[in-house]
């Protein structure tokens, strides 16, 4: 027998012997020695720990492991990636939700919608406590910050204009403006009747020159220390 | 398409084996686990890779062991000498009498020298076959030689180790 052929026919069983399967009686005694002597390193297989097995198992596979010992996560590629995209994505849809939002409140709070003190029309206000609204503008008081519309709501926000002012503290503002017809007949000169708060005396020449040193009186309204003027 | 992988039954029927051979090559049980560990854990990560076109199952796991202890001890730049590595397994002997105790540990240690005296190349196809318990052809496919060529190497470290144990049973 050839050594290739002792070799095969070793090989044959061998693998038998290892899995603990029996062997024919009818072996050749060169392979039947060499059998032995494979039994007996065989049997200097390290051997694990008993508890390292399971835990492993438990480790790998999960503490619920079914019959077709399919893992029910993690061992399947794409799967940690997959969940990262999905986070992701809920992360930045919320914070464009949040972004959204911020952006609403300020624009209905700064709206040109909500009354403002600019919108009011000149006229003498004598309100003492609050600012009338101005007209046309609603006059029910809703909370100063009510929510805002959902994400990708197309609708014109709900809330309807709040006076911003309605949200401040209660500020008492008198403001009182007195329009005289002009009295003084151009070129009359002396000292007007300027009496302060405001322009004092006006003529003909031009309301853009009152108070300017330009007018009669010589008194100049923006340097009042400037000389002129004989008030 | 590949069929998907039965995982619990796979590792049911390599856990013990692939220990076997990773505790052969390493000096302590608990490196031993860590590497046979990180076998599986990779094995089943990346069980998309695995072909069954180009080999067993087994020849793919004992590949990934098999790189495992090398990157292993590439990077303690040190690998332990052979007989430092036989002395530290564990051997089962069962259930023995102190005598028989004492004779099995004995012809462990002459089996264990009788290793030693193998190259490097023969003594990993002994701890592949006897330890992995896998067949020659997939040990063939992990060390990438002609399975006829593995069965020579294993028939022939086979007899000097039958020449070695007659030699030092004789009195």
């Amino acid at each position: 027998m050839s050594e290739e052929q002792l070799a095969d026919l070793l090989a044959q069983h061998l693998d038998t012997l290892l899995e603990g399967g029996s062997l024919p009686e009818n072996l050749p005694p060169e392979v039947a020695d060499l059998l032995n002597v494979a039994q007996s390193v065989s049997l200097a297989t390290p051997i694990p720990r008993p508890e390292f097995g399971p835990a492993l198992k438990e480790l790998l596979l999960g503490p619920a492991v079914g019959s077709n010992g399919a893992p029910p996560a993690g061992p399947t590629l794409g799967s940690p990636m997959i969940t990262m995209v999905l986070v992701g994505l809920l992360v930045g849809a919320a914070l464009v939700a949040a972004l959204v939002s911020v952006v609403i409140l300020g624009v209905v709070q700064f709206n040109p919608n909500t009354s403002t003190p600019t919108a009011m029309p000149a006229q003498t206000l004598t309100t003492p406590t609050s600012l009338p609204p101005t007209p046309g503008e609603p006059t029910e008081t809703v909370e100063p910050i009510t929510t805002g519309q959902a994400v990708g709501d197309d609708s014109t926000p709900t809330v309807t204009s709040t006076p911003v002012v309605d949200v401040l503290p209660v500020i008492t503002v008198t403001l009182q403006i007195v329009i005289e017809p002009p009295a003084l007949v151009p070129g009359s000169g002396g000292g007007g009747n300027g009496n302060g708060g405001g322009n004092g005396g006006g003529d003909d020449s031009g309301d853009h020159d009152r108070g300017h040193g330009n007018d009669s009186d010589h008194h100049d309204e923006d340097n009042p220390g400037k000389g002129g003027g004989d008030d | 398409m590949v069929a998907p992988l039965d995982f619990a039954a796979l590792f049911d029927t390599y856990y013990p084996k692939l220990y076997g051979y990773i505790r052969s090559q390493v000096t302590d049980p608990t490196t031993a686990e860590d590497l046979t560990a990180a076998a599986f854990e990779r094995a089943f990560s990346r069980s998309d890779s695995y072909n069954p076109a180009k080999g067993s199952f087994a020849t793919w796991l004992f590949r990934i062991a098999r790189n495992l202890v090398i990157n292993h001890y590439a990077a303690t730049s040190r690998k332990p000498v052979q007989t430092e590595l036989d002395e530290a397994a564990e051997v089962s002997s069962g259930e023995l009498s102190p005598e028989q105790h004492l004779l099995h540990q004995e012809q462990q240690r002459i089996l264990r020298e009788s290793i030693a005296t193998l190259s490097e190349r023969d003594q990993e196809i002994i701890q592949l076959k006897f330890f992995g318990r896998i067949t020659n052809r997939e040990i063939a496919e992990v060390l990438e030689l002609n399975e006829k060529t593995v069965s020579v190497i294993i028939l022939r470290a086979l007899q000097k180790l039958k020449v070695r144990l007659q030699t030092q049973e004789a009195p």
